[in-house]
Formats: C-alpha cells, structure tokens, sequence
C-alpha cells in the first residue's frame, strides 16, 4: 500500500484514451462523462467546499473536437487512499466504449495540478496529400532558423515565433501520408498543429491540407 | 446517421453518436418487435423527457421487445441527411425509422407536430396512413396530446390514451402475436388494426368516420358495430408496483434537465380549470417512501448524476413529504447528491418543509398564481389570497432565495384591463414588501391561455390576437421595469397552439401544409412562422384567426368527444358555469368528492391518499424550483 507523508493529499493520474465516436465529445461533454463514471466507479474522489459541494477532476489541454487522444490525462483529487488495482478495475468498468482506461496511478497532489506543467503534445496527422512537394516543405520547416505565424488575440493580431517549439517534425509516406510531430504545450512556446498544417501548406503551394484523421499520441 | 466526414460539419455532434451509458441495443435474432421511441424535437429537449426514459424501460425490460430513440436532428444535420439521401435512424442500431415494426411518438406540445411529419419523411416513412403499404412500420402517438389527436389523424394508425406503462407492452404483444408480423399483407395490417381498437386505452383513427356536425366541425363516428363508440384512458393502479428507470440513459450533452428524475406522484386533484395535466392525470397516485428511496440509490449508483430532482405535479402535495426529503437527505448526502423539487406549493411550504429546503439547490422558486386579482383565481379555481403569495415570498427570501419567478396568463375567460393591470401592481407590490436582505430578482413570465380539451376551459371561445396584443402592451406599459424581468409570450406562437389543441381532421391537411412550407422544429422561436399557418388554413378553407375565437357551445358535439379521459363532460360543463360566477371548487382530497367522474373508470380515486394536515389560512398556490440552468 502506498503511503505518503502526513499533511499531503493524494491524487490519481488517470491516462485514458478518447477514441471512435467519442472524438464528437466536446471538452465539456468529456468532463461531465469522466465525473459520472468516477461516481459511478464510487472512486474515493474529494469533493471541493462550500454549500454545492463537485468532485475534484482535473483535465489535460482540452483536445479539439473530431481529434483522437490516445494518452490524455485527467487527474482525480482523493479524499482518501485505496488500492490503485482496485480503482483501476472499477473505473475501467463504468467508462463507456471509446473512453478507454490506459492507466491509473497515484500520486502526492502537491500544491500545483500534476498537469499544470505539460511540456508537449505528440501528434499524428493523416493527410489526403502527398508527394515529393510536401516532403520538402517539411523538411523546409525544419530548416528554418524561425517560423512566423499570426495569432489573433483580443485586441490585436500579432506575429509569433514558433520554430522554438516545434520539437519535432517527420513525415511517413508508405500506403498513407502521416504527419508525426511533437508539439510544446509551454505557454511561451505553445504551437498549435493547425499552424503547422498551415506553413506547410503555405510551402507546398496549396490552399490548405485535407486532415483524414488527427491524433494526438501523447501528453508529456 | 450520418457517416464521418459530416459530423464533424455540424453543431454538436454528440447528439447523433449514441452509445450513452445505460442504453440498450439488442440483437436482431432475440427481438420480435422492434419499436422507434420517436421524440419530435432535437436530442437535448428529448432526454429530459421522463415519459419517454418510463416507456424506453418499459418496453426494453421485455426480452423479446426492443426500443430504440430517435430524435429530430438540428437542421444543419437534417440538410446534410436530406442532401446526401440517408435516412433518419435511431441511435441504438442505426436502423431508418422504416425499418421498425413500431415508432410510437410522443404527443408533448402542439407545436411538434410538424416536425413528426418531418421525422416520418426523413425515416423513409409514408406521411399518411391510408397510402402506407402492408409492409411500413405502424404509428403510434400518445402523450397529452392524445386528449385530441384529431389533427394528427390521418398520419398515425393508432392513440394510446393515459398511462403507457401497461397499454404499450399489449400493443406491442397484440403486433408480435399478428399474422402481419411475418406476413405484411394489407389484409392482415387491417385485421391487426381491428384487434388494436379492441384493446382497452387505443384508439385507431382509421376505424372512425368524420361527420361534420351543423357547426362545421369534424366528429368521429365508428365504422361499424364493432368498434367502439368510445375510448376509455388507461390508468395505472398501482405506481408503486410499476416499472420505473433506474439505470434510464446518461446523455453525452448536457440536457435541458440534466439530472437523475424520480418520480413521486401521478396526477392532481387541485382542479385548476385552465390545467390539462390536472385534469388528464386522474387520480393522485403515490409511490412509497420505501420504494422511492431504494429508487433513489439505484438512479445514483447507475448513472453517476450529481442532482436528483422530485417530480410530480405538485411536490409538497406527496403525502409525506417531509420523512422522503429526510431519507433521501441521509441515503445521498455522502456522495454530495443535491436534491431538488420541480414543484412545489406555498401551503405546503411550512417551517419545517423550508428547514428541508434550505439544504437544496436554490436556482430559483417559480411562483404561479396565473392571474394577479383574486375575481380572476376564482375564474380559474387557484383560489388564493394576495397575501398568501406575499407570505410565501418572504418566506422564500429569508430562506435565502434571491430570485423568483412568476407566472402569470392573459387571455383568460372574464379577463378585463383591471386584471391586467393587477399583475403589475401584484409584483410591484412584492418587489418592495419582499426583497429580503440580499435583495429579490424578479422575472415574470407571462404566457397566453391555450384552452385544452376535456378541460373546462374547452367552450371558451378565445382572445383575438390584435385583443392579446393590447393587453401584452397594456401590461408591458404599466409593469415596473427596476429589478424585473418581464418575459411576454409569443401570442403567434399561442395562435397555432390554440388552433390545434381544439382542432379536428380538417388540421391534417393544413399540418402537412405548413410542413411543405418549410415549418419544422416550431417549438423554437427562432423556427416558427404565423404566416405559414395562416396560408395553409386559406387554403383549406379556414380563416385561421375566425378558428380560434369561434364559438363552442356546452351542448355541441366535440371532435373529442369519443375519447374518455375519466373527467365527464358533465362535471366539466358544471365546472365552466361555476368559473363564469367565479365559484371554487374544493380539491376532493379536502372537499370531499366532487363528482368528476373518474369513478365511472372503476379506479381508486384521489380522496383515498390520505394528505398531510393542511396550515388553515393558506390557499393554493403553486410554488415551482426552477430548473436550474
């Protein structure tokens, strides 16, 4: 059984997939599904104070709707410890098909949300285009000492360096396209795939690429 | 539904996924019939509706039946289905609505209607029954809106009447026990529709004749001899014993009324003369506190919802109340579950009822008094005095609620400009003696009347729409406008509501009218045209605003005078007298019987319950909480 020092308060790190039909759930819908299953699961889950007292649930980065997350992460605030096997098996059990348990850890709380500090996504973009065209202009992104891209913010719109957080880059042309990158989630550095998407198609000469499925692999 | 690459073009997409938790699919080798629960509006108004969650139970507890939901889609997902040529399946298995046996609609709100003409046509389905081969699925309506389903007539094979826990599992045996079942002949879908009409509680359109009466409106008559002259509603005797959802679906977005829904009570005796549900829903029947609490823990455990709402007609009015809230209190409270009331009256919200309350969810109270003067309650039977509504008020405020809602009608029958007047000065009045210490939101809802059939208010000829609009205007005008919401019904809306609540056969034909014109999912104001309306009645010969205020007589013959709902005619015509010189009448539960003729359905009535000693002095009002958004 694990033990942690007096005072502090334990968390479980739960890894799960959103896949199939359940890439049409919003954030939200994902919030709400993962609350009802932990309470289904009667996952010894804490719940915040005050008079209309909610489980302490925490997510990873919210995936786009219509993308499939193969590692996502959430993380559940526990008013007590208790087996981690036996809340794996509970909780396995009350997930609908396609929200899927990969793992179930836990963890002190410490002071900061486990997921606050996320350093990167892994992605896996399948594309309707290929070619030699769209090898190169990968490897043209690569090359490049700086990528501007515009962001839009309230008030204003804004060049932004992104090639510091593009960690990495590969394409796969066998019997489909795949676009395979790592991302940062930093906020200094956050670069977001439909920028990359972009840039690419910018230096392939197209309008735009048509996206045949989006992964994100991994949350690290 | 819709493959891939268009959910991800439409708003929502989780509506037409399916596999929520708790839903049911069945093989098709183990399943003799196969039944479409069809709900006429989009997914999230669909799965707040508890009926439909009582009968996808009812029927999907029986391993040889199958239910499965369909709803209408938004009409973004509805243009992709229409342009790519698919049909509109249902969520469970995929299946378009035709490939059903069985699609049974539910009859919520008359301003559905044309979108089941829309889910008919999307499922592949023929519109009307007459031209529908042997083989198409058979369609079966039931709801409130089977009090009359004239206008829907021609569309649908068959009404079930009252409670459908009982009478839809012996339409669906009588259709697996039929030659049509295996052999889909025109021959044997007839003969299947004969022995339909002689199940108590359904009645089969089809089999009635239209006679025009010497006021020009549409009666049924049966066809011959063998079907009956009239149909009598189902009642359910015993609540407590019948099947109800405790594992009922976990929708993906979140519904109108999203929460786990425990039903208490059936019915109510209170007579509110406007009220069809009061009249319809014959007599008051209780579920035990025992049964209610064990119900209560199944729902959690098996859904996982975090609120778990009361429902019945009138909450407090649940004989006991007070140890159910107790109980439920001590069963829920470790998983941090809030309870909450759907409704609840003011003479029923004693000191001890608010100590209880004070541990709900406080979104909101919702007061209905209908009508401000207290001439004007006596009209409609909500007997009650202004300062019973300003007692219960403050009561709310110093439990801590900050915000009311009020619900007020126009259009009422012997409504003059006073009463009108007094809505405003009814809630200024609040406003100042009420607010609290934190303060009181007000939001006054205002709607118009929609005289319902088998309701007193049946013979009641109705309000011109320019006459409603003046009177919107008049209170628009002399309504408080600091602190105060006022939210005015829209009166077009009414028209159509008006037109078919009270409306005969001749309506089929302006329905399908106003559906080819494009009117569908009317429910929502954003989607519904009067002008629609108004040029399919011309083109049936109907002036549409002549038809709403005509002229009904106690002693002509009604379109739904064969339809037997408990309540006699007799009781409602003495009921409609009494409301013209302003005469209460007691509930029976307090006032002894009141000859309502519900006896006559050889059922156990209202006045057997025994109620909880009543605080003399207070009258009926209606106190609601809110849902809460």
């Amino acid at each position: 059984m694990l033990s942690l020092p007096p005072g502090r308060r334990p968390c479980a790190i739960i890894e799960f997939a959103k896949v199939g039909r359940m890439k049409y759930l919003s954030h939200l819908d994902l919030a709400r599904a993962m609350d009802r299953a932990v309470r289904r699961a009667k996952l010894p889950v804490a719940y915040s104070e005050g008079f209309h007292p909610h489980a302490q649930i925490s997510f990873g980065p919210p995936l786009p709707l219509g993308v499939e997350g193969l590692r996502e992460l959430c993380c559940l605030d526990l008013a007590r410890l208790a087996p981690p096997a036996e809340m794996t098996r509970a909780l396995s059990r009350q997930l609908p098909a396609g929200l899927d348990l990969v793992s179930l850890a836990i963890t002190d709380r410490g002071r900061r949300s486990p997921l606050a500090d996320l350093e990167a996504a892994g992605w896996e973009i399948e594309l309707a285009e290929s070619g030699e065209v769209l090898r190169s202009a990968v490897e043209s992104l690569l090359a490049a000492e700086e990528l501007a891209v515009t962001r839009q913010t309230k008030s204003k719109i804004a060049a932004v360096n992104i090639r510091p957080g593009l960690r990495e880059l590969a394409l796969h042309q066998e019997d489909k396209t795949l676009l395979v990158a790592e991302l940062s989630l930093r906020p200094e550095t956050l670069v977001k795939p439909e920028e990359i998407l972009q840039l690419l198609a910018e230096r392939a000469g197209v309008e735009s690429l048509t996206v045949r499925r989006q992964v994100r692999t991994y949350l690290r | 539904m819709l493959q891939d690459e268009y959910l991800l073009g439409v708003d929502k997409p989780a509506r037409y996924i399916g596999g929520e938790v708790n839903s049911i699919v069945k093989p098709s080798g183990a399943v003799a019939v196969r039944m479409a629960l069809a709900f006429p509006d989009v997914y999230e108004v669909g799965m707040s509706h508890l009926g439909s969650h009582i009968l996808y139970h009812v029927v999907n507890r029986i391993p040889h039946f199958a239910c499965e939901r369909a709803f209408y889609p938004w009409p973004d997902a509805a243009e992709q289905l229409r342009r790519t040529g698919q049909p509109l399946t249902s969520l469970e298995s995929d299946r378009p609505l035709s490939a059903f046996e069985v699609i049974g609609f539910t009859l919520q709100y008359e301003l559905t209607y044309t979108t089941i003409l829309a889910m008919l046509e999307l499922g592949g389905v023929t519109l009307r029954s007459v031209q529908r081969r042997p083989e198409e699925p058979l369609v079966l309506g039931g709801g409130p809106g089977a009090a009359n389903p004239e206008p829907l007539a021609e569309f649908f094979e068959a009404f079930a009447l009252g409670d459908g826990e009982e009478v839809l599992p012996e339409i669906l045996e009588t259709v697996a026990a039929s030659a049509w079942r295996s052999c889909r002949t025109g021959e044997n879908r007839e003969r299947l529709l004969r022995e339909l009409s002689r199940l108590e509680g359904v009645y089969v359109p089809g089999l009635y004749r239209p006679e025009e009466t010497a006021e020009g409106l549409l009666c049924p008559t049966p066809v011959d001899a063998e079907v009956p002259a009239t149909v009598r509603r189902r009642v359910l005797q015993d609540l407590d014993e019948a099947p109800y959802p405790t594992a009922p679906v976990v929708p993906w977005l979140e519904a109108v009324h999203d929460r786990a829904q425990l039903e208490i009570a059936r019915g109510c005796t209170r007579g509110c003369r406007f009220c069809a549900a009061g009249m319809l829903y014959r007599p008051v029947r209780e579920r035990s506190v025992e049964t209610l609490r064990q119900q209560a823990r199944e729902t959690i455990a098996r859904t996982g919802f975090d609120q778990i709402s009361l429902v019945s007609l009138n909450c407090p009015d649940y004989s006991r109340i007070e140890e159910l809230l107790d109980g439920l209190h001590q069963d829920l409270a470790e998983e941090a579950v809030a309870i909450s009331l759907a409704s609840l009256r003011t003479d029923t919200f004693s000191v001890s009822l608010a100590e209880r309350l004070r541990r709900v969810r406080k979104t909101g109270l919702t007061f209905a008094p209908e009508a401000a003067s207290e001439r004007l309650r006596r009209v409609i039977n909500k007997g009650v005095s202004e300062e019973d509504l300003l007692t219960a008020v403050k009561a709310a405020t110093a439990s801590g609620w900050r915000r009311v809602k009020l619900y007020f009608m126009l259009g009422l029958p012997c409504e003059e400009d006073e009463d009108v007047l007094a809505i405003a000065r009814l809630v200024e009045r609040l406003r100042q003696e009420a607010r609290g210490k934190r303060g009181l939101e007000m939001s006054v809802s205002v709607s118009a009347l929609v005289p319902k059939p088998h309701t007193p208010f049946q013979w009641f000829s109705g309000v011109s729409l320019g006459e409603l609009r003046r009177r919107q205007t008049l209170l628009r005008q002399a309504m408080p406008t600091k602190g105060v919401r006022l939210s005015l019904h829209d009166p077009e809306m009414g028209l159509a509501e008006r037109l078919l609540a009270r409306g005969d056969r001749r309506l089929g034909q302006v329905l399908a009218s106003v559906y080819r014109k494009g009117g569908v999912l009317e429910a929502w104001t954003e989607h519904f045209s009067l002008t629609r309306w108004e040029e399919a009645c011309c083109e049936v010969g109907l002036d549409l605003h002549a038809e709403v205020v005509r002229e009904w007589r106690p002693e002509q013959r009604l379109p739904w005078d064969h339809l037997d709902w408990g309540v006699s005619k007799e009781f409602l015509q003495r009921e409609w007298e009494r409301a013209a010189t302003g005469e209460v009448t007691p509930d029976c539960r307090e006032g002894g019987c009141q000859d309502c003729g519900l006896a006559r359905l050889s059922v156990q009535c209202s006045q057997e319950v025994p109620r909880q000693p009543q605080t003399p002095g207070q009258e009926n009002q209606v106190l609601k909480e809110e849902a809460s958004a």
